[in-house]
């Protein structure tokens, strides 16, 4: 009598095919979620510091806009000084003469600009610099050694 | 006459499905949201580059508003865009996001101080914000 | 034979997992390249003075310069795409440039400049095949 090869599937195989597979499955999806809302977070933060980047460069438009004023108000040299450092307390004017001043974006950044008077001119200012620029001094770690084979 | 008995591994089998069947609720809903937020965070840089790209032409040209915004909806100092989630404009019916623009122009003592407020939404019943923000240029004007 | 199927099924649905894991973490890396592209470029442009941002060719390929002084010495910060990466290059004013010097910034399928006027039109192109286009003025007024 012949005997028929017969392949049988033990108890408890099913079970351990499905705890795998789950498994998977949701190491993948929690994957999924972490990488989608890591993500978003970034997206957030682009955001943010769009608003604030406006936010920043429409109160430095408004304060051009008031040294205008002032230098078309106060042909007086002295008394111009005198007005312009109300508009703002980071108004001031360099070695130069060059009037400058910065308006803050966050704590670590800041529109700085400088502009020149113009005295013979149908425009009573000229901007000489206008750029974004980090606040702070970078603080470089000295005390670490380098790898020296 | 013989018990008829029932394959073991066969009722294990329809057990570990079912259960599988349960499991596969919750994985799938994580697999939807993930989706969701990667598809909404991706429309959400468009729209903040759309938005950038207007406020830079803007600033560079701040008296020049009409014509960097022709082909959008304009009601008095209002304009309306719709777009679809790739920030490409489409009509009203089919668009996901909309843009509003509304521009302010005050005369200065020196000049035009012109202003645009900037409001990108979605276009749901909760209009949920995605960006709102100004964007403002001073344009001094020659002493005569 | 009812195992061998339950099996089979169970292989599907874990390739089908991988899939759908695939997709998403490339939408978020191709959104990730085109956020860092575009707000490097313009934040790089912003924190420049007006007058020193202009574009050039140089080694054959166009370049984004970004004049500075350090030390009252002349320095440029070079923006340019080359070999499937936007790369930066600082460097002073005068030496000979050449493409492989930069470093890597992120790796895109493609980047582009031009300028009308005082807007510089930062232009990538996504692995995905897709541009996306993006202005920064760059003069002050």
């Amino acid at each position: 009598m012949s005997k028929k090869f017969q392949l049988r599937v033990g108890i408890g195989a099913s079970s351990i095919l499905m705890i795998i597979l789950t498994l998977a499955l949701t190491s993948f999806a929690v994957l999924s979620l972490v990488s989608a809302q890591s993500d978003s977070k970034l997206t957030d933060k682009t955001k943010i510091m769009m608003t604030e980047y406006y936010t920043a460069d429409e109160k430095t438009e408004a304060l051009l806009a008031r040294i205008d004023a002032v230098l078309i108000n106060n042909a007086d040299a002295a008394n111009l000084n005198d007005e312009l450092g109300k508009l703002n307390e980071t108004l001031h004017t360099d070695e130069n003469g060059l009037l400058s001043f910065v308006i803050p974006v966050n704590d670590n950044r800041q529109i700085a600009v400088t502009i020149r008077i113009l005295d013979e001119s149908a425009l009573r200012y000229e901007i000489i610099s206008r750029k974004l620029e980090s606040v702070g001094d970078w603080d470089p770690e000295t005390d670490i050694e380098p790898w020296i084979k | 006459m013989g018990k008829n008995k029932g394959n073991p591994a066969l009722i294990e089998l329809v057990i570990v499905i079912f259960f599988f069947s349960i499991s596969s609720v919750t994985i799938v809903k994580l697999f939807m949201a993930s989706y969701d937020i990667s598809e909404k965070s991706k429309s959400e840089t468009l729209a903040v580059i759309k938005m950038q790209d207007i406020a830079e032409r803007f600033k560079a040209q701040p008296n020049a508003v009409a014509g960097l915004l022709e082909d959008w909806e304009k009601s008095d100092n209002r304009y309306v865009g719709y777009f679809d989630d790739e920030l490409n404009m489409v009509s009203k019916e089919s668009a996901l996001y909309i843009i509003e623009i509304t521009v302010d122009q005050q005369t200065m003592t020196g000049g035009n101080y012109i202003r645009l407020h900037i409001l990108s939404y979605e276009n749901t019943s909760d209009q949920k914000i995605v960006l709102q923000t100004n964007i403002a240029c001073y344009v001094p004007e020659a002493a005569s | 034979m009812l195992f061998g199927i339950y099996a089979l099924f169970s292989l599907i649905l874990a390739v089908m997992g991988i899939r759908v894991f695939e997709n998403i973490t490339h939408s978020a890396d191709s959104n990730n390249e085109i956020r860092s592209s575009l707000f490097y470029t313009a934040n790089k442009i912003r924190s420049t003075n007006a007058g020193s941002v202009y574009l050039e060719q140089r080694d054959g390929i166009e370049v984004l310069i970004l004049e500075t002084t350090f030390s009252d010495d002349p320095y440029e910060t070079l923006l340019y795409y080359d070999n499937g990466a936007i790369k930066e290059l600082l460097m002073k004013k005068g030496d000979v440039f050449s493409a492989d010097m930069g470093d890597t910034i992120i790796e895109t399928g493609g980047l582009q400049f031009s300028q009308t006027g005082g807007l510089i039109h930062i232009t990538i192109t996504a692995y995905d095949g897709k541009t996306y286009s993006m202005s920064v003025y760059a003069q002050s007024h």
